[in-house]
């Protein structure tokens, strides 16, 4: 049997100040599965985000990465694998050219510069900005830093795409532009989001987590129909559902 | 240089351009410029892609002061600078030496002369008041003549000076930004051995500056919108709240960053794409500055 593309096993973790906020997660993702991570603020879905590539350690239970165990001497292999866009693209674009971000990541992996510029170039033309290479990202608009923080981590071709609120703060168009640019990507994802609807159109298979922990896991059709789980949980069904 | 210029968008050319990167000199509404870009997959014909407004368009302009080595105009521009700030007073013959000198390479640079003049003229306010003080004060004390009195003579002196070598200081650094793009200057100081600390901390200053006025100006709204009619005083001591409400934030933002930068692989240093040659050109500019420099120091 081929390894998960991610496995979590009784994650605990709590912050610094004592505040638990992840208390037993299990979760097994297939390659190539695309799951929404569904819950209300504050329920930890950004902090679990973060064990997926080792930013945060859990205090107990353990994570793997395409069957390797996530630990200090495979946390450069895990990061290599697992590419992690952040919900502001503020805080993903931090170098000087837009050439540079996205280029920040092959570098450090060592790679020859033409193979940098050929990743570059690849990345740039799947988020559609190759014409804005040179340009600072305080220049672009936040569609377009949106869709350059994911251009950063595409050009590490990362096996598993691990996105916090890829559509947040959109208007209409970017939205849905930034849907398809995803449902177009063929890694496995994982995306924490409260737009229902992009939830809905992008996977197949929906977690809600409340509380620290996972509450339902199944199939996105059902779970999206499921109004008493989700109100229960401060979510609602997508307006796609609501006709039926 | 001008053999790879192409035509841009205004003048379409009948094939598509190659894909890939693309580091060629190409033209748009007769400006030369010279910066990576890639074309769309599918382009269709002229060289159709972004263009930066402002300091960032001047920086892609194509020239030979634009060509020249980073590292080559920022030492230029410090030993410049220097030679400027420790001279004695200025002559006007040296004046209008290094001011013709420093207009030249601003024209070979294709830099408007106006942009120019108004960016070098933003620091005359603030040395103006230096320079008032001048004829004013003497030995630690405001003199008893005025502006006009009989002590005041050398002061005026001085004034001249401090005017003359603000404005002269900060037209060096105007031709040295307008012609170098940011990137370069930071991989120029990177291979010039200045520490990296310093530089991740240049590379974040030029890029957060703008996201932290945003976050400044939110903070300012939400609280002259439900404190519209608060005195003055009241609402400056507010704005020490607010100061460490901006501290939080941007402490926070560089957790975040520092999260992303670990994520794909930072280990210390800013790797960045530029890549720098030394020239006979750059040789040429170092001998005109150091000529100048020492015309100043010894004339």
């Amino acid at each position: 049997m081929p390894s998960a593309a991610l496995e979590l096993r009784a994650v605990r973790y709590s912050y610094p100040d004592g505040t638990v906020a992840l208390s037993g997660i299990d979760l097994v993702v297939g390659e190539g599965e695309s799951v929404a991570l569904l819950g209300p603020n504050g329920a930890g879905k950004s902090t679990l985000l973060l064990h997926l590539n080792g930013i945060l350690r859990p205090a107990e239970g353990a994570v793997s990465i395409g069957g390797v165990r996530l630990e200090e001497g495979t946390l450069r292999v895990v990061r290599a694998r697992v590419g992690m866009v952040f919900q502001d693209p503020d805080d993903q674009l931090f170098m000087t050219t837009l050439y540079d971000d996205v280029a920040f990541g092959p570098l450090n992996m060592g790679l020859a510069r033409d193979d940098v510029d050929a990743r570059v170039h690849e990345a740039l033309h799947a988020v559609g900005l190759a014409e804005s290479a040179s340009r600072p990202a305080q220049h672009l608009s936040f569609g377009q830093r949106k869709r350059a923080a994911l251009a950063t981590v595409l050009s590490m071709r990362p096996g598993l795409l691990v996105l916090d609120e890829p559509t947040s703060n959109l208007d209409p168009r970017a939205r849905r532009e930034m849907i398809a640019l995803l449902d177009a990507l063929p890694a496995t994802k994982i995306l924490a989001t409260h737009d229902m609807d992009c939830a809905a159109s992008l996977c197949r298979r929906a977690a809600v987590i409340d509380g620290g922990r996972i509450v339902a896991d199944g199939p996105s059709s059902e779970i999206m129909r499921d109004a008493v789980l989700l109100e229960a949980h401060g979510l609602e069904r997508p307006t796609a559902t609501l006709a039926s | 240089m001008s053999a790879d210029i192409r035509p841009g968008d205004g003048a379409p050319t009948a094939t598509p351009p190659a894909p890939g990167l693309h580091r060629d000199a190409h033209e748009h509404n007769g400006e030369v410029h010279r910066h990576v870009h890639h074309h769309p997959e599918r382009a269709g014909p002229g060289h159709d892609h972004g263009h930066g407004q402002g300091l960032e368009r001047l920086t892609y302009l194509v020239s030979p002061i634009h060509d020249l080595d980073p590292r080559a105009k920022i030492v230029g521009a410090i030993v410049l600078i220097l030679a400027i700030v420790l001279s004695p007073p200025m002559r006007a013959a040296e004046f209008i030496g290094l001011w013709a000198l420093l207009l030249s390479a601003a024209a070979i640079g294709r830099l408007p002369l106006r942009w120019v003049l108004a960016r070098a003229a933003v620091v005359l306010p603030v040395a103006g008041t230096i320079a008032l003080f001048a004829p004013l004060a003497r030995g630690g004390s405001l003199s008893v003549g005025g502006v006009a009195g009989a002590y005041a003579g050398g002061g005026w002196v001085a004034a001249w000076a401090i005017l003359s070598k603000a404005f002269l200081a900060v037209t060096v650094t105007v031709v040295l930004s307008g012609t170098t793009p940011t990137s370069k200057i930071i991989r120029g100081l990177e291979s010039l051995r200045v520490p990296d600390v310093f530089i991740a901390l240049f590379s974040f200053l030029y890029r957060y500056t703008d996201v932290f006025r945003a976050q400044l100006r939110s903070l300012r709204t939400a609280l002259e919108s439900r404190a519209p009619s608060m005195p003055r005083v009241r609402r400056w001591r507010l704005y020490g709240n607010l100061a460490g409400n901006l501290f939080l934030r941007a402490y926070d933002r560089g957790e975040r960053i520092h999260q992303a930068m670990l994520c794909r692989g930072f280990s210390g240093s800013l790797p960045t794409a530029d890549t720098l040659g030394l020239s006979a050109a750059d040789a040429l500019l170092m001998l005109v500055v150091l000529l100048a420099a020492a015309a100043v120091a010894l004339y």
